[in-house]
């Protein structure tokens, strides 16, 4: 009865707080005072023409006081001296208030961020308008700490204006590794993480979302509810119940049914004649084989991301997977069993 | 006595084995029945008529300078990159490119239909019977786009992608008529990084340089000396900031 009532909490706890994800709105219009600092307080960073007590470069007089009325609205005025962004207006991918007003992230007289931003931090701006990220990144199980600290949201974006598409700096894969390659970075246990400069210099074959630089395909950047922060549940260890749902990851892209078909010529060619050794393998009640004990998700040595040697036992010790190509197929050395050959160019006419 | 409704049916399960044997003909011939049909740039895919989702039958080629064959089954990321490729089909709309869906015989037709209609992507879908050309190319994943040229031969396989998924495929499709060159293309795939303008030195010198000019202009050349020494020191050679500093030290 107890575990009863505390599925059922677990569940309305889950359930609410998706409930205010969805009704949290993405995107609302702030706007911040574009007066100078309250007296007494200390400024970051001041716009040079302010700082110069020069109000007239701006302003119809120049009184500190009452300096009057800009000489013109919007960005008109800052693109006399800021002319390079007019450049922007080509760039593929813009972010509207750069446009149609510079003030509503900077203060044009002074601020205690950099660059006059306005709000105490770079990500107390930006979400100010973004509150669904902000929501992401809050209620997040596993959360990235790049997005709410430090540099945050300019870790990966480029405020003004971008080529990659969510005004990404750089296509994601180069913006992950300019961490993800930090020798001694770990997670918020201490786990290292990998790093993937090295993992990628050792290891030419690369899943497809690596070779396309496409990280966000298996993560979710602003912070998740998975391991890894991935999108969707991926098996943790060697061995797992057969549930197509633990498989949502790879099984979004991969065909599910490599693994639901106990026969298929067309399927996969990891089969022995028609018998097909994904199901063999994977597709069992107690202990299935996980993608994980066969594939590299990442990068490997061999075709098809299959591992060199994947952790294994209470202690990891590193088992040998053992696979070689062969003229008619492959087969596995002895090491999880004993050196067993599949031959993939005919159907098998014998029922096992 | 054959039932005129068992007549349809029976000559629709015929025409589907004919093209499924005419498929695996086409394709054999092609591809050797072997396990390294893995489909690579450079390849030539055979046409061949397939069902149609809609009915009747329709040949997988036309006569198009790019054809972009959409390997999907209903599900979130085929969801996702069909009505992304919604938007890049307008965007081609103009050019010589057949878009065309593909999609196994094991999905049900309805089921297929309606996702279709729902990501509104507007292309012929053909079924793929028995997975047979899925397993020829041995495209492997859902959702999965083969690209090739009016010699049918493949220039490019894109996978799903959660971003820059339209901006690759235009690039690719627009670079395969030459539209634009290897470069550009490169800079499509690479995009690099875009720098903040505080990166630019150049930049931040002039806006210096500017302020100064200004100054000096309202006889503030204490100001404009300052201004001028700061464009100085973010770029060493900006003309109006050494001519502006000249006139500011000029007895």
């Amino acid at each position: 009865m107890r575990l009863m009532m505390r599925w059922i909490a677990g569940m309305a706890l889950t359930l609410a707080v998706q409930v205010a994800r969805a009704d949290a709105p993405r995107t609302v219009d702030a706007s911040f005072s574009r007066a100078p600092l309250p007296a007494g307080v200390k400024a970051g960073w001041q716009h040079s023409p302010y700082a110069a007590d020069d109000c007239s470069i701006c302003h119809e007089r120049n009184d500190r006081k009452n300096p009057g009325r800009v000489a013109k609205n919007g960005t008109a005025l800052c693109l006399e001296c800021h002319g390079e962004f007019e450049a922007l207006k080509a760039e593929k991918y813009q972010h509207a208030p750069v446009f149609a007003d510079c003030m509503k992230c900077h203060n044009p007289h002074e601020s205690q961020q950099r660059k006059m931003l306005h709000a105490d931090s770079v990500y107390g701006l930006c979400t100010a308008c973004h509150q669904g990220v902000k929501s992401a990144a809050e209620t997040a199980t596993v959360k990235h700490d790049p997005v709410t600290k430090g540099r945050a949201c300019l870790s990966c974006h480029n405020p003004h204006a971008a080529r990659v598409e969510k005004l990404l700096s750089a296509a994601p894969f180069d913006q992950c590794i300019e961490c993800h390659s930090r020798p001694g970075l770990t997670d918020d246990k201490g786990v290292p993480l990998t790093n993937f400069k090295q993992l990628l210099a050792e290891n030419k074959v690369l899943h497809d979302p690596v070779a396309s630089k496409d990280c966000s395909a298996c993560h979710t950047v602003h912070g998740g509810e998975n391991f890894r922060m991935l999108t969707t549940a991926y098996p943790a260890k060697f061995y797992a119940p057969y549930d197509p749902q633990n498989y949502a990851l790879c099984f979004g892209c991969h065909n599910d049914q490599v693994v639901a078909q106990p026969e298929t010529t067309t399927l996969t060619r990891f089969r022995d004649g028609s018998r097909n050794l994904h199901y063999v393998h994977v597709n069992k009640a107690e202990r299935g084989r996980t993608c994980r004990a066969c594939h590299e998700v990442h990068a490997s040595p061999y075709p098809h991301q299959i591992r060199h040697a994947v952790p294994y036992g209470p202690k990891n010790w590193m088992l040998k997977v053992g696979y070689e190509p062969t003229a008619t197929g492959g087969q596995c050395a002895k090491t999880c069993h004993d050196t067993k050959p599949y031959v993939n160019r005919a159907p098998t006419a014998v029922a096992r | 006595m054959i039932r005129p409704e068992d007549a349809d049916a029976m000559s629709r399960c015929f025409l589907r084995s004919a093209c499924t044997v005419a498929a695996v003909a086409l394709l054999a011939s092609a591809f050797p029945a072997s396990s390294d049909a893995l489909v690579k740039p450079g390849a030539v895919v055979q046409d061949m008529t397939l069902p149609a989702l809609g009915g009747g039958a329709q040949r997988l080629f036309s006569d198009a300078k790019v054809h972009i064959l959409v390997f999907f089954r209903p599900g979130e990321r085929s969801r996702e990159t069909l009505t992304e490729l919604a938007a890049c089909e307008r965007d081609l709309r103009e050019r010589s490119v057949r878009i065309v869906g593909l999609v196994s015989s094991s999905v049900p037709l309805e089921e297929a239909s309606t996702f279709v209609r729902e990501t509104q992507l507007q292309i012929p879908v053909l079924v793929d019977e028995g997975d047979a050309l899925y397993a020829a190319l041995e495209v492997m994943q859902h959702p999965a786009l083969v690209m090739t040229d009016g010699a049918r031969r493949v220039f490019a396989v894109q996978p799903y992608m959660k971003l820059r998924f339209c901006d690759l495929v235009r690039a690719r499709v627009r670079h395969q008529l030459g539209e634009i060159d290897d470069v550009r293309l490169q800079a499509e795939l690479d995009p690099g990084r875009m720098p903040l303008p505080s990166d630019d030195r150049v930049a931040v010198a002039r806006r210096h340089a500017m302020l100064g000019r200004r100054q000096l202009e309202k006889g503030n050349c204490a100001g404009a000396l300052k201004s001028f020494e700061a464009a100085l020191a973010a770029d060493p050679t900006n003309a109006n900031a050494l001519e502006g500093k000249r006139r500011c030290e000029q007895p």
